[in-house]
């Protein structure tokens, strides 16, 4: 459940029942990703030696969230790795929005293993029956 | 189109898709009257932080 949420957002709804939410997911995710990469955004592969003078701990951790959006970072990431014949959406480092760009793939990334981990907690995890039974309770009191 | 436009519009998409999916994912039985307060709370507290935030950046630049 867990592999197919990271490839498609909103799957781990989608097969418990909440049709709706999960489609909501799905379609408000994927448009925030692909608005970025229309920006020029894209995943870039990071540095990983850090002995090597472009290492960057701020490009690492970007990677990673943005590679939460399973699916669409994968494709995004192809020319970056595999090379420009592969590139299925926009790609241009140098685009003057790029940067805005991969803010918004890093907000879709971000927001999908906010998903996953609830969708998991929701149906998956071992107190979900208790978490079900207080939720009303819980959300007439709760304020935050 | 103007730069300033294009980053505020930005802003409130992404504010909107972060307040939308937290409240949705997060509150998993509530019913839809408090959701939806839920969401225009949460969407005012960031738009408001963000805002502080902004005016923060400002005077630091003038100083």
């Amino acid at each position: 459940m867990l592999l197919l949420s990271w490839l498609i957002p909103g799957y781990g709804f989608f097969i418990n029942g909440r049709k709706k939410r999960a489609i909501f997911f799905f379609v408000i995710l994927q448009a925030t990703f692909l608005l970025g990469c229309a920006l020029r955004g894209s995943v870039l592969m990071p540095v990983w030696n850090f002995r090597d003078p472009a290492f960057n701990l701020v490009n690492i951790l970007t990677f990673l969230v943005q590679m939460f959006n399973g699916g669409l970072g994968l494709i995004s990431l192809l020319p970056d790795v595999v090379g420009k014949a592969l590139a299925l959406l926009p790609y241009q480092e140098d685009y003057v929005w790029a940067d805005l760009g991969s803010f918004f793939l890093l907000v879709s990334g971000g927001m999908n293993y906010f998903v996953m981990v609830k969708a998991y907690d929701h149906f998956y995890s071992e107190n979900r029956e208790i978490s079900r039974e207080k939720a009303p309770e819980k959300v007439e009191g709760d304020r935050a | 189109m103007n730069t300033g436009v294009i980053y505020v519009a930005s802003l409130i998409f992404l504010i909107l898709v972060v307040c939308s999916v937290y409240t949705l994912a997060g509150d998993d039985n509530a019913p839809a009257g408090v959701l939806i307060r839920k969401f225009f709370r949460r969407f005012g507290q960031l738009a408001g932080l963000l805002a502080a935030l902004a005016v923060v950046v400002h005077f630091l630049g003038i100083l």
